[in-house]
């Protein structure tokens, strides 16, 4: 009766701790820190993703709680990257 | 019942609020607050120029600080009816004192600031500083306030409540957004200094919301109240 | 129908987890952090030779550290809210435990990170990124702090013989509570310790 919560919650949590360590990798390599960065966001922002829907359980939440999430998510994350964007290079 | 009484002292709280901002900034130019790292002479001359519109500003929110505790009573009375015992409701109330305290001593410090033009520039900057700190940094007290709202209304047990339960959350997050201003005496620039956008913005626009969705809450239960004494 | 398909059929039709006033709370404080976010960004942007400069004393390592601490103990949460409703609070006050013992083990990871700063000499004004690494990341800590408190009521919750009707909708709030923790930590680590 648990096994399935149980697969679900441990792989969610395996793809967090992979999509960490990628990200921790990614953003040592390369010299073009603007990309390597943008992806870092962004990553970061799937990993949201995923504990809201996942940990959270607001896939299973009412549409207009879930919008909410969703729309912030979206507005966040294109605001971050923006205002990242629109900085000076180092 | 002085309903109506109640009512409007609830009204004043938006007066009081009204009065603050007239005295913030079209009189003592206060809004943005003058930054930290000001030269001595440059923010000296400020309170020479300014002198009169300062002062008066100063009495302006004193006003405004004598009418909120009115605003503050409202709101008290309807926090003892969620409570079987008054615990939030004292705390609110002392919390209002504690918070207000500082700002009447604060304008009393502008004033003092501007009181003597020919004051050395050291006093002057002193005394705004001191202001300043008394102005935004209670945020503690502040923050208390909105937490007494918060846990009466979460421990409202009424079959019919009597401010609807998302206030007793927004009351949250609006004390979680005011703490920024606690800590405006570590820092001279940036968004946690006393005109900083964190510290003094965010935690102005956060009590102006309270104040307002409180207002909104409280007069909804008074009406509640005057209609089914009424029937 | 028993717990498990009544459990189901309130999954299908939108089910708020835990009550509805958590999320103007949990949202609410998304939405500060965010402000938080954009001012720091806002802010890198007139200085970024300092920030990047600056960057170069943060260590990575604790900061991976304390996103798998992190995410464990939401891992741990997760699970213990689905024993909940399945009606295991016994596995779920453990299960909880192991949060707390994450939890515990940030603040501890917190408490070395940010002492080896200090005693390097690195402080609150320093200058002007590690005002926000300071500030962002206490701020974020008095939440784990806070974080702990609630997993600790629902500890205490679990261990109780008749845990109350409300059971498991308060899990499911205290949970979101502490997921939140989890995620404003995923963005801090991304923004403070990873984009440069």
């Amino acid at each position: 009766m648990l096994s399935t919560p149980l697969r679900r919650i441990t792989a969610v949590w395996l793809l967090l701790v992979l999509a960490t360590l990628f990200s921790w990798e990614s953003a040592h390599v390369g010299n073009d820190h603007r990309l390597s960065s943008s992806i870092v966001l962004v990553i970061a922002f799937i990993k949201v993703r995923f504990v809201g829907l996942e940990f959270m359980e607001l896939r299973h939440a009412p549409l207009p709680l879930r919008l909410i999430f969703e729309i912030w998510l979206l507005a966040a994350c294109a605001a971050l990257l923006i205002l990242y964007w629109l900085s000076p290079m180092a | 019942m002085n309903y109506r009484s109640q009512l409007v002292a609830a009204w004043l709280g938006i007066a009081a609020t009204l009065i603050m901002f007239i005295g913030l900034w079209p009189l003592m130019h206060f809004l943005p607050p003058l930054k930290p790292g000001l030269g001595q002479a440059e923010l000296a001359a400020i309170y020479r120029g300014n002198a009169t519109g300062i002062i008066t500003g100063g009495i302006l929110q004193m006003l405004a600080c004598s009418i909120f505790m009115l605003y503050f009573s409202a709101l008290a009375l309807q926090l003892k009816r969620m409570e079987a015992a008054p615990l939030w409701t004292y705390t609110l109330l002392l919390t209002s004192v504690l918070g207000f305290v500082p700002v009447l001593v604060a304008e009393m410090l502008f004033s003092a600031a501007a009181y003597r033009p020919d004051r050395p520039d050291e006093i002057i900057q002193a005394f705004s500083d001191l202001g300043f700190f008394l102005f935004v940094g209670p945020a503690l007290p502040g923050a208390m306030q909105m937490l007494s709202v918060a846990f009466a209304v979460l421990g409202d047990r009424n079959a019919e409540p009597v401010f609807p339960r998302w206030v007793g959350y927004f009351s949250v997050w609006t004390a979680v957004l005011a703490l920024p201003g606690a800590v405006v005496t570590l820092f001279k620039a940036g968004p946690f200094a006393w005109n900083g956008v964190l510290a003094f913005w965010v935690a102005a626009i956060a009590f102006g919301l309270w104040i307002n969705v409180t207002f909104w809450a409280t007069r909804r239960a008074l009406l509640i109240q005057m209609k089914s004494s009424a029937a | 129908m028993d717990a498990e398909q009544q459990g189901a059929v309130k999954r299908r039709a939108g089910h708020v987890p835990g009550e509805e006033g958590v999320w103007v709370l949990i949202m609410g404080d998304m939405l500060v952090f965010s402000i938080f976010f954009a001012t720091y960004l806002i802010y890198r942007a007139q200085n970024v030779v300092l920030y990047t400069s600056s960057q170069l004393s943060m260590q990575r390592g604790f900061g991976l550290l304390n996103t798998v601490l992190l995410l464990t103990s939401s891992w741990f949460v997760a699970l213990a809210v689905s024993e909940a409703r399945a009606g295991g609070r016994e596995r779920a006050m453990r299960l909880l435990l192991g949060a707390f013992a994450c939890g515990i083990g940030f603040v501890v990871s917190k408490a070395f990170e940010w002492g080896g700063k200090i005693q390097a000499g690195i402080t609150l004004n320093s200058n002007e990124f590690y005002i926000f690494y300071y500030m962002l990341t206490g701020i974020h800590l008095l939440h784990v702090l806070i974080g702990l408190i609630v997993l600790g009521y629902l500890i205490a919750r679990s261990r109780r013989p008749d845990p109350g009707a409300s059971y498991v909708l308060v899990m499911e709030g205290g949970g979101a509570f502490w997921h939140l923790v989890d995620l404003l930590w995923i963005v801090l680590f991304a923004l403070l310790y990873l984009v440069r």
